[in-house]
This record gives structure tokens, sequence and C-alpha cells, in this order.
């Protein structure tokens, strides 16, 4: 995919989220909420992201991790009950969460997810889908309601929905490296600046990782 | 740029992350004092008292109180509805707790805040529970903003639950002498309620 119609379809989905009739609809519940608009808001930073580490990335591995983090813990501020609750009370938050998903969060997750090399790539998943798991779990076994805003019977849907979530995504990786598919990561920076298109290619080609800190780049 | 120099580049860049990460997760919960709206409204409270706006409280005997009339004490309020199937029921049954519990200078007030509620309705509610004015007064704010105003101050959320009635975050809440509002507590923390007034006895 081109990094310009990559970017189209990302600003399809900001839109689409925020469109009044769709978003009216999605804030209504909280599972919407967490689990159909901040994803659709993320997702559509993430493909601009991803299309600027395109086009813009070459010898920016160094800022891989540090991007996956920025990104993960704005979108972490977010599932804050405290902040959830905030976005419904008054506007001006509801519009910062807006903009800061899709390019404080969706924008930097993009970019270093497209610019990690194998080894990140795991490590941001080993730690994204234990946390889905354990604040669904929170989120079940809490007996108080963390959200003022919406009724107890939401926020236990969520936690299933997360569990449930964590656990395919799990059952996926594993499945994934039982078949024995290499590891998708990022090229190198050497590499990078050799071929083009040269990160993110589906068809990355075969490598072992050998870089000293395996963490950001690998080499062929 | 040498291998060696793009590793602590990205060591650095990774370590600022990581400090503004925490920065941004400790500044959102009150530095993990408060991961809900419900926590960070009484840490609020309590580092900040809230003066209450006016209001005219009316009673189940047609009454009509300011809000204002309650300065000069102690007086504990909380936000109740009539047909309430749960939730006020707790709250209830703690003010009647309150009620043998505290000393005779504080009010209580429970303010209902669906509009439906009616002096008959009212009335339902102070029954139930032994509530007789000045003590203990049972009360709906007939003006809707006034009553909004009230609610959206104290920090109460009421939403629909689906089945015709309404989820609330239940409280007691305590006002000074000069109205306002410094402390919030758990429906069933009377004891907090009564150790706070006296503590301010003394």
């Amino acid at each position: 995919m081109r990094a310009r119609t990559q970017a189209a379809i990302g600003a399809g989905l900001v839109l689409l989220a925020l469109l009044p009739p769709v978003a009216g609809r999605l804030e209504a519940r909280l599972p919407l909420q967490v689990l159909g608009q901040y994803p659709l808001l993320v997702a559509g930073g993430a493909l601009a992201g991803a299309a600027l580490a395109r086009r813009h990335g070459r010898g920016a591995g160094w800022s891989a991790a540090a991007a996956l983090l920025a990104g993960a813990a704005v979108l972490g501020f977010w599932m804050i009950p405290r902040w959830i609750d905030a976005a419904v009370a008054l506007p001006s938050v509801r519009t910062l969460r807006a903009l800061s998903l899709v390019l404080a969060a969706g924008l930097p997750l993009g970019w270093g997810w497209a610019l990690a090399g194998p080894v990140l790539r795991g490590f941001a998943l080993a730690n994204a889908v234990p946390m889905l798991a354990v604040t669904g779990w929170i989120l079940l076994v809490v007996p108080a309601r963390l959200c003022n805003s919406f009724l107890v019977e939401d926020q236990r849907l969520l936690g299933r929905l997360q569990l449930a979530l964590a656990l395919a995504i799990l059952v996926a990786a594993v499945l994934r490296a039982l078949a024995g598919g290499p590891a998708q990561g990022a090229a190198t920076d050497r590499r990078m600046r050799r071929a083009s298109p040269p990160i993110a290619s589906p068809q990355a080609p075969r490598a072992t990782n050998t870089s000293p800190s395996g963490i950001g780049s690998r080499k062929p | 740029m040498a291998e060696g120099g793009r590793g602590r580049l990205a060591g650095a860049a990774t370590a600022a992350a990581a400090a503004a990460a925490l920065a941004l997760l400790a500044g959102g919960t009150a530095g993990g004092r408060a991961f809900t709206a419900e926590a960070a409204r009484r840490l609020d409270i309590a580092a900040a008292p809230r003066a209450l706006p006016e209001v005219v409280l009316g009673d189940p005997t047609g009454a009509l109180v300011p809000l204002s009339a309650y300065r000069g004490h102690p007086l504990v309020m909380e936000f109740v509805y009539a047909t309430c199937p749960d939730l006020c029921l707790t709250l209830g049954t703690a003010f009647e707790r309150l009620d043998t519990l505290l000393p005779a200078g504080v009010a209580l007030l429970s303010v209902s805040f669906d509009p439906a509620d009616d002096t008959e309705r009212l009335g339902w509610f102070a029954d139930r529970h032994g509530a007789r004015p000045p003590r203990w007064r049972v009360a709906a704010i007939a003006d809707p903003a006034a009553r909004e105003a009230l609610l959206a101050r104290a920090g109460v959320v009421v939403i629909p639950d689906g089945a015709g009635g309404f989820v609330h975050n239940a409280a007691l809440y305590l006002v000074d002498g000069a109205g306002r509002l410094v402390a919030v507590f758990d429906p069933e923390d009377t004891e907090g309620v009564r150790a706070a007034l006296a503590a301010d006895a003394g």
C-alpha cells in the first residue's frame, strides 16, 4: 500500500470514529467507546504514523522504542476511569482525547511499530497483551463501579471483552510462532539506505537478529 | 552515525519517553491516589472546600427552605430519589444511624435529584426512614437549573439505569457552618462522618 493511500485510510477511520451519529453511539456505552472508538482513532493515527515512517523514517530506528512507549502511555492514560468520566462530563476533555488518541497515541505507535525490529515488536506485544488482560480482570473483579458515567454492567462487559481479546491475540501469536514463520519487523537502517521501499514490507526477507541490542533494528 | 552512537540515542530517547509516560500517568491519577473520578472529587473537595450554590428546598409538608438557612451549623447531605430500590436505602439507613449518632446541632438533609419526586413521594422516603424536620429534612429542588447547579457543584453524577430508575455516585456529604462542602464519605461510612464532626468540634 502506498504511503498516501495508507494515510488517507487512516484519516477515513478517524472521521468515521468522530462522525456525530457514530461517535454518539460509540460513546454511549463503555465497551463500544474503549474497544470501538479508541481503536478507530488509534488505528487512524497509526496508519499515518506508519506512512510517515516509510517516507521519513530512514535512520530513525533509534526512536522506535521511545515512540511505542509514549503512544502506549497516552492510550493507557485514556483508559483511566477518572479520565473516561472527565471526557463524558467536559466537551474540552472529549476533544483533547480524540486529538491525542490520533496524534499522541496512534501516530507514534504506527511510527514506532513500522520502525521496530522483531524483538522490539515482540517485547511490545508481550507487555501490551498482559496489560489488556490485567486491566480487563480488574474491571471484572473490583466490586465498585469505576466510572460514574457508566453502568457497572458495561464495566463488567468491557472486562470480559478485554480478557477475550487478550486471549485471542495470545492464541494468534502462539499459533503463528508454532507455524514457524519469521518474526515480522522492520529492516535495518543499513538496508533502508540501500533499498526502497525498505521498511514494514510484508515480504520482509528472512533474517536473524544479530544487532547488539536486538532492539529497534536487525541486519540481514 | 556509529552503531554505538545510535544505541545511546535509542537509550536516551526511550528513557525520556519512559519519564514522560510516568509523569503523565502519575499526573493523571494524582500520584496513584485517584484512578476514578470519585476518588479525584474527594481529594479535590478535601483540599479545596466548595461553596454550595443557593437553592430552595421543598419538603413533604410543602415548606420551602433555602439551603442558606442551614448556615451556622454543620450539615450532612445525601442525594437520593424516592423510588430508589437499593443505593438510597443504604443512604437512608446510614442517615438513620447518623440521626442517633450525631450531636443535636448537626442537621441532616436528603435531597432528591429526581424531578418526578413530588411532596407525596418525598413523604414515602421520609416515612420509611423516620425523617422529621428540622433535624432531618427530605427535600426536592423545584427549579431545574438550581438543582443541576447544586448537583454539578457537589460532583453528583446521575445516569439512567435503563429500567426507569437511576444509578448515582452515592455518598455522604459534610457541609460546614459556612455552607461549604468540606468532605465526602462512602455511604456506609457513618463513623467517618461522626469522627470528622468530632474533630471539627474539638
